[in-house]
């Protein structure tokens, strides 16, 4: 059976969706721990 | 505790079992009950993964935790999306396309029979101690809130847990973890959106916000490189992504989640969801936390959270422990009346008023602190077998006390459904390594079906009676927590190692790997035991004392193997045939 993600073009792009959504994340911890310390 | 919750919590956690019963009544083959019937899809592998990992001491610790320390425990999860990406593109490929039932199965095809015998046992110790862990120590807390005796408690989670595995094995673990993770939700949502709720009216969530970072409970992110702190962004996302790879990657009880999809995909899949999901999921936990903590600064908060401790003191102890409430309540109004004129300077946008009121409220908060201290102090003195960390029991006691009926019950159902979920993987991971790893592969190969359906359950039972006994036994032992982390960092690093060299030392053949292995466990204890008894090494004359703290034993496990083994296949000569016991 042919490995493909059924949501996105390749695993690549999956992998980027996990990483950035992740990096978006600790981005705003760090803008919510810098605005509110 | 009212009829209604004993209904909920009852209800909820004996029907997940019972459908999870129901639904495998039919199973008949050892496939099926050692690794499913690869059917799974995406999200179920998903929930599974992440309810495997979610234990009953997730949800009792980690609110207690930001209650004391704030929030920067998430840093923790941050290298686990990054272990996910790495296990999609390097590991699972590999599982898949061999169709194992564990992943020690995959280490005979590299490295032969005796590295991946020697790896399966070098994981069923560890797992086997810190499955007893997992009934015990949510047992303590629980046993003390419900009113039965801490036996009763083990025995309650562990003959839950048994039933179900034993009769539907894999698939009973995989659709009672769908559930277990469902009411887990729930009752996360639930438990937030209540804290929040009952907040003073006129406390918005703004203002709580504010509240708490002046607090410095707000500490999600330190880009501080510091290797005496614990928590860091350096140390949560490398430290973290190590972990969770040896983790997700090595243990049993974690792959078995994700080679029981119907495709490489959705395993893959699964994965991702567990990347995206994780750490939102222990935010929410933490935030909860410091909901709580928001929520004494505006109602009285009890002096030492672990209410056992406290009804175990005698008369004229009490009586002290009553002045200390007295001063704790007079400490507490004073405080209230600070966060207050906090809150309105901090609105007003007045910095010189919030700096002063944020100086007022941490100095009594400080006095509250010393309060408390004060009566750990007390109840050490007069009941000196008393455990007196009372973090544990910060979420609890509150959930007790404010959360109206019904949710109780539910949220008691979410803790005692996460000890069975982790309960359940580890007692069928240890069942089919057991029989795949070492009885159908060293004694029994070709038996039928039926015989090898027949050890599956039969080592889910002896496992169970196992994990049960060390629960029991766990009362003789002063710091059982550390006691197994310490077993996982001594088995850990070298497990994950001869993984690695499997996967990226192409050259590193059986015989050097399994050397490389045998000698690095050897190392490890040794570094442990010089470490633990502060021996000093003399080595031709010098001589270097070996301090270790245990936790960097799993970096130099991992390390020592592959380096080990690199070396060993450089010097050692080839042979016909690599790793026939």
């Amino acid at each position: 059976m042919e490995d493909r993600p059924p949501f996105l073009k390749s695993w690549n792009q999956v992998y980027l969706v996990v990483f950035f959504f992740n990096a978006i994340l600790i981005v705003f911890f760090y803008l919510l721990t810098r605005l509110f310390a | 505790m009212n009829w209604i919750d004993w209904l909920v919590m009852l209800a909820t956690l004996i029907g997940i079992a019972a459908f999870g019963i129901w639904k495998t009544r039919h199973i008949n083959s050892s496939e099926t009950h050692m690794r499913g019937s690869d059917d799974l899809n995406w999200m179920v592998i998903g929930f599974n993964i992440m309810a495997t990992q979610a234990s009953a001491i997730t949800f009792l610790s980690l609110p207690g935790q930001a209650y004391e320390d704030g929030m920067r425990f998430v840093q923790f999860y941050f290298g686990l999306p990054l272990a996910m990406i790495f296990l999609s593109i390097f590991v699972i490929p590999y599982f898949y396309k061999l169709k194992i039932y564990t992943a020690y199965e995959y280490l005979e095809t590299r490295f032969g029979l005796n590295t991946r015998v020697f790896t399966a046992l070098l994981f069923l110790i560890q797992r086997g101690f810190s499955t007893g862990l997992s009934f015990f120590a949510p047992s303590i807390v629980m046993s003390q809130l419900l009113g039965w005796s801490l036996n009763f408690t083990i025995l309650f989670i562990g003959g839950l847990i048994l039933a179900y595995t034993y009769i539907g094995g894999y698939k009973a673990v995989s659709y009672t973890q769908t559930l277990q993770f469902t009411v887990i939700w729930l009752g996360l949502f639930l438990a937030a959106g209540i804290v929040f709720y009952q907040l003073p009216a006129d406390v918005h969530f703004v203002d709580a916000v504010n509240i708490a970072g002046k607090m410095g409970k707000i500490n999600l992110v330190d880009f501080k490189f510091d290797l005496s702190n614990r928590y860091n962004i350096w140390s949560g996302v490398i430290g973290g992504a190590f972990l969770a790879i040896s983790y997700f990657g090595t243990d049993q009880s974690q792959v078995a989640r994700y080679l029981g999809g119907k495709s490489l995909t959705e395993g893959r899949l699964g994965l991702m969801l567990n990347g995206l999901i994780k750490v939102p999921m222990q935010f929410i936990i933490l935030g909860v936390g410091v909901l709580v903590f928001v929520f004494y600064l505006f109602n009285q908060a009890p002096l030492h959270f672990n209410a056992n401790n406290v009804s175990r003191l005698g008369e004229s102890a009490a009586e002290q422990y009553k002045v200390l409430e007295t001063q704790q309540g007079m400490v507490f109004e004073q405080r209230r009346n600070a966060v207050h004129d906090l809150m309105l300077a901090m609105r007003n946008g007045d910095a010189q008023k919030t700096k002063q009121a944020q100086t007022e409220v941490q100095t009594l908060h400080a006095t509250e602190l010393q309060l408390r201290e004060d009566a750990r102090t007390l109840i050490k003195d007069h009941v000196p077998d008393a455990s007196t960390k009372d973090t544990d029991y910060v979420f609890i006691s509150y959930v007790l006390q404010y959360m109206p009926i019904g949710v109780i019950g539910l949220l008691l159902a979410m803790i005692l459904a996460a000890a069975c979920s982790s309960g359940a993987s580890a007692i069928n991971a240890l069942a089919t390594t057991t029989v795949i790893d070492i009885y159908q592969r060293l004694y029994k190969p070709s038996a039928s079906d039926q015989h090898y359906l027949k050890m599956s359950k039969l080592f889910v039972v002896v496992w169970s009676l196992i994990s049960l006994a060390f629960a029991f036994s766990a009362q003789l032992f002063d710091n059982l927590i550390q006691a197994v982390n310490i077993i996982g960092s001594i088995f850990y690093g070298v497990i994950l190692g001869v993984f690695l060299a499997a996967f990226f030392q192409p050259k590193v053949k059986g015989r050097a790997a399994f050397l490389a292995a045998i000698l690095t466990q050897i190392i490890v204890i040794a570094v442990y035991v010089m470490s633990e008894y502060k021996m000093d090494l003399n080595l031709l004359g010098w001589v270097i004392p070996v301090r270790v703290a245990y936790l960097w034993l799993n970096l130099i496990g991992c390390l020592l193997v592959m380096g080990i083994a690199a070396v060993l296949q450089g010097v050692m000569p080839e042979r016909g045939k690599e790793g026939v016991m």
